[in-house]
């Protein structure tokens, strides 16, 4: 659906001590993003997110490479190629001085929706966001989770298959974000491509079938999210818990063959180690454990979240 | 999609035209046109024929009309991009279906739609003036299209300067400037050079006072002494012309240019913005070209002055009409020059597309074989009319005419690469401190020149213009016999100075160029994904 082949960009900034002042906000980005997906870009600022979103809805235009939306150059045919997109930009302004309906009313008018479905559509796409109170307000007198929505309903009015969302997160408050959560579930389920990036990581945890991970405009790692968030040393991570640090829990684990990765934490009275084999080998490990003395209070798999994976990758501790 | 269904016509109209703005802005104009022609009948004097208060009704309405078009219209349209810009909104319209044309269209009207309401309501006064005051129907309809195709030009001009707004210009600096562009366009009948009634929408409130369409004939020598009176007619190349068609042209011509650089470039990408093509940059200094020299008054200008000069003589000898023309068009390559300009970001993407093609001598010479094309074409045009048109009596050299011609293109083209190269430079602002420097340099030179007295004789004249030949405009034979080789040497050296900044403008293109080359996609870091 999405198709970014070495996408670069590359601007000044001014120089300071130090620093270069030229910039590579993305870096020869190579991406799929596949239809029915939801696919979220992770990054700290700067990464080039914003940048590789601008550049997919034709908004800016890349130094070197291409980006295509279900299959059309989106630089050589840019009107072709927004028709299938629906924008939010991270940092926006609605027009205040417009009613609700009325600003829809502009962006149907704008893409062209055939005239006797627009106001079904307006309709519609005021329902699913929760706006029918205040259909007739000005928009000056939203709250920043109303303008918020009223920025979605507008990127979906026209039904575009693929949604570009840059921080449609930001600012609202935990409720809101859950709704809106469960809001690009729904639209997911109903068939829509979303490409989305977002500071909440662990909202795209939730939400993501794929992630891909950038750092100073490079792809640092992209995949389905069970992909990218699995360990990587081979095998399972488990921690194993003592009672009391009076047993030497990490060589004794070490000098086991399936057990790698051996990380001791905290007092020494726990340790998470990478483990080769299925839960039987597991139990059996924790036998010879229990009958070589070891005060053992509990045993647990240890997945990490995204927001970890993420921080060991902006720090050069896994590549 | 007519123009009264375009949405960004729509949403302007929505946003402004609330119906408490309406009728406030309505009972306003009310009390204001009903106080004023009270006022106006009350004061009629005794000895003005009866109605003519209606006249200066008329005219008092309309010249509030062009005030209020020409101001807060353009102010209106020199925020219709640029506020969006600052607002992030125009992301979301560009991202529409909506073609450049019809937003540029929606924008132009929409933006000021506020601003045309107001004419609206004061369009009761101005027919009860025309009424009461015995204008010719004719005269005001006409009064009334120099207003709206005057305004619709000058709104595309305030556009053009919103869609290059950057952030942190004041807009009201910008909207001064148009005003002083404005200035310089003659509100009256000044036929002093060119042979052409006033182009300034003021125009329309003088013309309501007509009572004929006839093209009043005005000598040559009249026509000097008739600044404030009104002539209809205009001479284009010696045809007489009623100067109602030759503004309405002009207006429309001109407002087809600026809408053309906006909609060619309103949904780009701002750091790839190219106001035209280099094919269409000349053809618009071609015909500006040849609206100057149409209208200018060659039958009177180029005549020998007979009588000692007296001050409104504009008479000129036929190298002070070339210098003129030389002149005008110094200022008219060097903003061609500017819309040709390439930046860093378009060098970089040339680079990539063209490769070492980007990055050699033709691309380190931009704009300069434009810019010499047309500076040539142009003035050799201006010497071929003063050839034809000039007293045979009087002082003229041709070869003397190509030589200015050619050193003052030279000295536009080493600027320009000066400038051109200034652009590609890691600074904040790079152009505009290109035009800081220039300006430095010349105001030091002038000074150095001015202090040394080295405008006295004609060699050391020569001389100062291998650094500035502004002396190379008014070159007369006497200036110029005797010290030939030095001004050939002043010639020289702005080749010689043209080719030091396209060397420098070469190792900015050089310095561009991609280190390592593309890594194919199967090479990317990390696998893509599916």
């Amino acid at each position: 659906m999405i198709h970014l082949e070495n996408l670069t960009k590359e601007y000044d900034v001014m120089p300071t001590a130090g620093k270069p002042g030229q910039v590579l906000a993305t870096d020869r980005l190579n991406l799929d993003v596949a239809g029915g997906e939801i696919f979220g870009l992770v990054g700290p600022n700067g990464a080039g997110k914003t940048t590789t979103l601008k550049m997919v809805c034709g908004l800016l235009v890349p130094t070197a490479g291409r980006v295509t939306v279900n299959g059309i150059d989106v630089e050589r045919q840019p009107e072709a190629a927004q028709k299938h997109i629906g924008y939010l930009a991270d940092f926006f302004a609605l027009y205040d001085d417009l009613k609700v309906w009325e600003y829809l009313d502009y962006f149907a008018h704008a893409y062209k929706m055939e005239e006797a479905a627009i106001a079904a559509r307006i309709d519609y796409a005021i329902g699913e966001m929760g706006l029918e109170p205040k259909r007739e307000s000005y928009i000056a007198g939203l709250s920043r989770g109303m303008k918020q929505r009223l920025g979605i309903a507008r990127a979906i009015l026209h039904d575009p298959p693929v949604l570009v969302l840059d921080e449609p997160a930001s600012g609202l408050d935990p409720k809101a974000r859950h709704e809106l959560k469960e809001l690009l579930r729904a639209m997911n389920r109903a068939g829509k491509t979303i490409f989305i990036t977002s500071h909440v990581l662990s909202d795209l945890e939730e939400m993501c079938s794929s992630i891909a991970i950038l750092e100073k405009g490079k792809l640092v790692r992209a995949g389905k999210i069970e992909h990218v968030m699995r360990p990587d040393t081979p095998g399972r991570r488990v921690r194993i818990k003592l009672a009391i640090a009076s047993f030497p829990l990490a060589d004794w684990l070490g000098a086991r063959p399936e057990v790698s990765a051996v990380v001791p934490e905290g007092n020494f009275t726990s340790v998470v180690f990478a483990f080769l084999g299925g839960d039987a080998e597991l139990a059996d490990l924790v036998a010879k454990l229990v009958a070589a003395g070891a005060p053992m209070c509990g045993v647990e798999e240890v997945s990490e979240s995204l927001e970890k994976i993420f921080s060991r990758l902006s720090t050069g501790e896994i590549m | 999609m007519d123009i009264f269904s375009n949405p960004e016509l729509i949403r302007n109209a929505r946003a402004q035209l609330r119906w408490g703005r309406m009728i406030s802005v309505a009972a306003i104009c009310a009390v204001l046109s009903l106080v004023t022609g009270y006022s106006l009948a009350h004061e009629q004097l005794a000895s003005e024929p009866p109605g003519q208060w209606g006249m200066h009704l008329l005219q008092i309405a309309l010249g509030a009309q062009v005030v209020a078009l020409l101001l807060g219209g353009s102010l209106a349209c020199l925020n219709a991009v640029h506020r969006e810009k600052e607002m992030n909104t125009f992301d979301f319209q560009r991202v529409t279906r909506l073609t450049p044309w019809e937003l540029a269209v929606g924008k132009l009207f929409g933006a000021p739609v506020l601003v045309y309401f107001v004419v609206l309501c004061l369009m009761p006064a101005a027919l009860v003036g025309a009424v009461v005051g015995g204008a010719r129907p004719t005269m005001v309809g006409a009064a009334y299209v120099v207003l709206l195709l005057g305004s619709i030009a000058v709104h595309a001009f305030a556009m053009v300067i919103s869609m290059l707004h950057q952030r942190g210009t004041n807009t009201a600096a910008v909207l001064l400037l148009i005003l002083a562009l404005m200035s310089g366009f003659p509100t009256r009948n000044n036929r002093h050079l060119f042979d052409i009634g006033a182009l300034n929408p003021f125009f329309a409130v003088q013309m309501v006072e007509e009572k004929s369409w006839e093209m009043v004939s005005l000598s040559a020598q009249q026509a000097e002494k008739a600044d404030g009176q009104l002539s209809l007619g205009d001479v284009f190349f010696g045809l007489r012309l009623h100067h109602l068609p030759v503004l309405l042209v002009l207006y429309a011509s001109f407002a087809a240019w600026f809408l053309l650089a906006v909609t060619r470039n309103l949904k780009r990408d701002p750091s790839v913005y190219e106001l035209y093509t280099p094919s269409q940059s000349l053809g618009l200094l071609m015909y500006i070209n040849l609206l100057m020299l149409g209208f200018f008054r060659w039958d009177y200008l180029l005549q020998t002055r007979e009588a000692p000069r007296i001050f409104y003589d504009t008479r000129m000898a036929p190298n002070e009409a070339q210098g003129m023309f030389l002149g005008l068009n110094l200022s008219l390559f060097l903003v061609l020059g500017l819309t040709l300009f390439r930046n860093r970001d378009r060098i970089r993407r040339r680079l990539r597309e063209l490769g070492d093609a980007a990055s050699g001598w033709l691309a380190a010479i931009w704009p300069a074989p434009y810019v010499l094309a047309g500076m040539l074409l142009a003035g050799l045009a201006a010497v071929g009319m003063i050839q034809w048109k000039r007293d045979p009596k009087a002082e003229w050299d041709l070869v003397l005419a190509i030589f200015r011609l050619g050193i003052v293109a030279l000295w536009v083209v080493r600027d320009l690469l000066y400038l051109q190269w200034m652009n590609l430079t890691r600074i904040r602002r790079p152009l505009t401190m290109g035009f800081v420097y220039l300006i430095v340099f010349y105001a030091s030179t002038s000074i150095l020149f001015f202090a040394l007295d080295l405008y006295d004789t004609p060699r050391r004249q020569a001389i100062t213009s291998f650094f500035s030949p502004a002396a190379a405009l008014g070159l007369t034979g006497k200036q110029w016999t005797g010290v030939e080789p030095w001004w050939l040497l002043a010639m020289f050296g702005q080749v010689a100075a043209a080719a030091v900044f396209a060397w420098l403008g070469r190792q900015k293109l050089l310095a561009l160029v991609p280190a390592p080359a593309v890594a194919p996609a199967a090479e990317s870091p990390l696998p893509t994904v599916g």
